[in-house]
């Protein structure tokens, strides 16, 4: 209560200083007049009066400052004095501040960045009404290590209506159609999604209406529009709600447009409409619709927990629902009798949160480095203010006031440093975040916000205390005595201690970084040279699907060869195929299989990777034939059925084996086939990767797509031009053979690389960034503390020259003492950089954290680049002119 | 001298606050009221009275108005705030503790030990 009167008070005279200064003076006036007169009446003369009456009084300005205090408001005075005096300070040394709010910038503006990207990425809730009480629901893999596992329709359909835990139980898998009747067909990006997607993420459609449950009906049509979508496609007519347009050649009808800015899924901000999973209920006749599929993995679903429940007791409750389903389906839940519940926000961020983290974590090493830099500069200029200080002290000034005023320069330097650093930060985002891409969720939204701009001035602040505090305490010790003698210098052997302390950790936290982004250097250098097992120049992949309700399945591989056919014979290309799933495309498909001499139960059979080829695959991607025979086009329908593995499938499952000639039994079968088929296997070809950061090929097997005609596969050209040209003649070849089907997602294979080592390349160029600046700071850190060691003896070195010293004498003590400090510094460094770089492993490519080649290097470089910085003063110190330094002082 | 005692210490704030109890007063009545229901005795160091008003007033205390004094001059009248008044209160009733507890001390004679 009195607190709040005093804060209350305190700014109301903060603001109406002028009206507080002549009401004080008002009042005390007033006062001596009152008096005077009382004095009058009681018989002294008038003059005589007045004099009396100011003379009891006392010194008015002194009365002034004791009522200013009363107020709380010497601090505020005296911090705007130091202010002032600080300013001027600053301005007088136009190279100090320059090179110290230069440096602050640096380490400012870099925490800066890396923090808006920390707050964007991982600490902004999402966007959605109450996100806390938001998880992700999986299902659990029990065989084994217990990992989390997509979830299949018929489970997640018991899930929802089984649990008592969640408000809504929601999931969705992407769709991508093409639109058509609005000019030239788009190949849409589209999320098909349980009914109440928008009333459990709390979001109101901008126009229209969500789903409702029974839009979820297998034959229902309805697509809600993303804001985007409807300005571009639509012009953003206001009557488009209840409008049919054409998905794949068959009407939906628009219910609604999202409002904008609405994502969701969060990792995917491209997608431009929402349907429900109506499709998902059918299927051709004679197969089983997806939604019915039980063991058919394919979905994450997010739950809002009902108020009050905790994450555990959501998982409690499905883990009972699971372990049920196992008993009741054991063929494909056996291992799945679990589930996993996670907070989605964590989910959602999980992989980008470690290096994201240690990414903050050495941006907040550099910025301890620039501090260690700017110590050193206060310190040292500490001590040629020892004079001004020495005369503030015998005039009466408190250590603490000493300390005080010294502080509020390098808090004015650190908000100088902040604002600039600041800047900075924005201009750097620029840079960084096209470096990410897409690689890690929410990255693009990075800016500065407030939460940003608070933070970087808590970093000024920080700062400040943390380079002001050493200088300032050392300043405040100054003898008196000693100091005021001219040309004395003071205590500076216990501030060469700090001086010589500040290098050496600079030079420990410096090596830690070099290390650290050489090893993620490395790692990335091995991924680029990785044998991907293809070869990813002059190649050209697209898209395009075939709708159903158009083309059945034997038209659609009529259509395929057909399309085929006239690519290869446009000018520039070599061969064509196609694949699916695309190796580096992102996609991949893990399909169990029973081995015909071995044969086991559903819940035990082995699972591998699969793929849809046609013939000429192979070649055309250049994956080598290691034993046997290319699939070719009589491998269809009508002949036995066959498949190709590749090394790593063959090592794995057939170990010490000839496997051309075995036969496996997949879980994948045409639409029509029945029961178990078995596929003899009569090739043998080399391993390609499906992800260009996996460790080792995975083992893969591959089926003639005549024989397996799930979908169109991915189509890949071999050019002999630069493939990218290539793109627009296929788009003609397409439109020549149906103009309604529109090719999408042309890219090269280089692409497709480039986008798969995307994160490893931005969190490598980030940490080499951050390395350069520490190892700049600690040059300069050095170079400072050596030059003003050399200008501090240069009498000392004339005299030692003026005796008979030669240069390269000179020389060498100068460079050695310089060693001492790049000696210790590496030691320690490296020491703490065995430490340190173990964080890093799970960021590592094929390179171990404990890096011996690495950390020598590492340490050759911090070692020259010091010797580099130390040579410049040492030389200097050889040039001394003894006639001159015995002048010196 | 004599008739004139000294100050304690901290207790300057108890007597303004009791002074304004009675009525609004500009500062320089503050000091004549003091003296004049101490007959006199108590000599308060008048440049010591304004640093001790703008404390009370910053601490909500006591508030300020200009008004007119007596002598039609504009003068800066103060007057007791609700938490003057029970601070006031407190005060005293601990000064009165403190003062009879002192007394029965001071009183205290060989035979009573």
């Amino acid at each position: 209560m009195r607190l709040f009167a005093q804060i209350r008070s305190w700014l109301r005279w903060i603001v109406n200083r002028q009206q507080l200064e002549s009401g004080m003076e008002a009042e005390l006036r007033f006062h001596l007049e009152s008096y005077a007169e009382d004095l009058v009446r009681s018989g002294v003369p008038r003059p005589e009066a007045m004099r009396r009456a100011r003379l009891e009084f006392g010194g008015i300005e002194s009365h002034k400052d004791a009522m200013r205090a009363s107020l709380g408001l010497r601090l505020w005075d005296e911090l705007g004095a130091d202010l002032r005096y600080g300013a001027r300070q600053l301005r007088r040394n136009p190279g100090f501040t320059a090179v110290a709010v230069l440096t602050l910038a640096l380490g400012i503006g870099a925490n800066t960045a890396v923090f808006s990207v920390v707050n964007t990425v991982l600490l902004k809730p999402l966007p959605y009404a109450e996100p806390g009480r938001l998880v992700a629901v999986e299902s659990m893999w029990t065989r084994g290590t217990p990992v989390p596992n997509p979830l299949c329709y018929p489970d997640f359909f018991d899930f929802r209506a089984q649990n008592r835990v969640f408000e809504n139980l929601v999931t969705g898998r992407d769709t991508d159609s093409a639109l058509t009747g609005v000019g030239t067909p788009v190949q849409l990006h589209g999320e098909m999604a349980t009914w109440d997607l928008f009333s459990a993420l709390g979001i109101q459609p901008e126009l229209g209406r969500g789903f409702v449950q029974s839009e979820e009906a297998a034959g229902t049509h309805v697509v809600v529009l993303s804001h985007t979508l409807w300005q571009t496609q639509f012009g953003g007519d206001r009557g488009i709600v209840g409008r049919t347009i054409t998905l794949d050649l068959k009407p939906y009808t628009v219910i609604g447009v999202a409002p904008p800015g609405f994502v969701y899924p969060v990792d995917e901000p491209d997608i431009q409409f929402w349907t429900t999973i109506a499709a998902d209920h059918e299927a051709a006749p004679g197969n089983t619709p997806i939604a019915a599929q039980r063991g058919n993995n394919l979905l994450t679903a997010i739950g809002r927990l009902k108020r009050g429940i905790s994450i555990e007791q959501a998982r409690a409750d499905l883990d009972v629902i699971a372990r049920a389903l196992a008993k009741q389906y054991p063929d494909t839940n056996t291992n799945s009798a679990g589930a996993s519940v996670r907070p989605e926000l964590e989910t959602l961020v999980g992989d980008s949160r470690t290096p994201l983290l240690i990414l903050f974590g050495a941006v907040g090493l550099v910025l301890l480095i620039a501090c260690a830099n700017i110590a050193n500069l206060l310190l040292a200029r500490t001590a040629n203010r020892e004079q001004e200080t020495a005369v503030r002290t015998a005039m009466g000034a408190s250590r603490g006031r000493v300390v005080r005023q010294m502080l509020t320069e390098s808090l004015l330097l650190a908000v100088l440093g902040g604002a600039a650093g600041t800047l900075l930060a924005e201009y750097a985002l620029g840079v960084v975040v096209p470096l990410g891409g897409h690689s890690i969720p929410r990255l693009a939204h990075a800016s500065i916000d407030g939460n940003v701009l608070g933070f970087s001035l808590l970093l000024a602040f920080l700062t400040s205390i943390f380079f002001g505090l050493a200088p300032a305490l050392h300043a405040s010790k100054v003898d008196i005595a000693a100091s005021l003698k001219e040309g004395s210098r003071g205590n500076t052997g216990k501030q060469d201690r700090i001086r010589a302390a500040l290098v050496i950790a600079q030079i420990t936290l410096g090596l830690v970084l070099v290390t650290g982004a050489g090893l993620l250097m490395a790692s990335f250098l091995n991924l680029e040279k990785s044998d991907l097992g293809l070869k990813p120049d002059h190649l050209l992949t697209f898209w395009f699907s075939l709708p159903q309700s158009q083309y059945s399945t034997g038209q659609q591989v009529a259509f395929y060869d057909r399309l085929l056919e006239r690519v290869r014979a446009l000018p520039g290309v070599e061969t064509a195929a196609g694949v699916w799933p695309l190796p580096l495309g992102g996609d991949s498909v893990t399909i169990s299989f029973n081995i015909e001499e071995r044969p086991s139960g559903p819940s035990n059979r082995p699972s591998a990777n699969m793929a849809l080829a046609t013939p000429d695959y192979f070649l055309t991607a250049a994956i080598p034939l290691l034993r046997g025979r290319f699939f070719n086009d009589q491998d269809d329908l009508k002949a036995a059925r066959v498949v190709i593995v590749n090394k790593a499938f063959a090592d794995k499952f057939f170990p010490g084996e000839d496997v051309i000639g075995k036969r496996i039994a997949s879980g994948a079968t045409a639409p029509g086939e029945k029961g178990e088929i078995l596929r003899e296997i009569v090739g043998v070809v080399g391993n390609a990767k499906l992800y260009a950061l996996d460790a080792e090929p995975l083992p893969i097997y591959y089926f003639p797509y005549k024989q397996l005609p799930w979908q169109p596969p991915v189509m890949m050209l071999r050019t002999s031009v630069p493939p990218q040209t290539l793109a627009s003649a296929v788009r003609k070849e397409m439109a020549a053979l149906d103009p309604l089907v529109p090719v999408f997602q042309v890219r090269t294979m280089e692409e497709l690389l480039s986008t798969q080592v995307t994160e490893p390349r931005f969190h490598t160029v980030l940490l080499g960034c951050f390395a350069g600046m520490a190892l700049l700071l600690t040059m300069v850190g050095l170079y400072g503390v050596m030059a003003y060691s050399v200008t501090r003896r240069t009498r000392e070195i004339g005299l030692r020259i003026a005796l008979g010293a030669s240069r390269s004498t000179v020389l060498s003590m100068i460079l050695k003492q310089a060693l001492v400090l790049l000696a210790a510094g590496l030691a320690l460094g490296l020491a703490a950089s065995l430490a340190a770089d173990r964080l890093l492993q799970s960021m590592l490519f094929g390179v171990s954290a404990v890096n011996l080649a690495v950390l020598g290097l590492s340490g050759l470089l911090v070692a020259l680049t010091g010797l580099l910085a130390a040579y410049l003063p040492a030389r200097r110190a050889t040039k001394v002119d003894p006639m001159e330094a015995l002048r010196y002082e | 001298m004599d008739k004139q005692m000294d100050l304690l210490q901290g207790t300057l704030d108890m007597l303004i606050l009791k002074a304004v109890s009675l009525g609004p007063l500009h500062g320089y009545g503050v000091l004549l009221r003091i003296q004049q229901i101490s007959d006199e005795r108590l000599e308060i160091q008048q440049g010591s009275l304004y640093p001790a008003l703008y404390r009370l007033e910053h601490q909500g205390l006591i508030s300020s108005e200009w008004g007119e004094s007596d002598n039609k001059r504009k003068a800066k009248f103060y007057r007791l705030t609700a938490p003057g008044r029970r601070q006031l209160q407190t005060e005293t009733e601990k000064w009165n503790r403190m003062a009879s507890l002192i007394a029965s001390i001071l009183r205290t004679t060989p035979e009573e030990i």
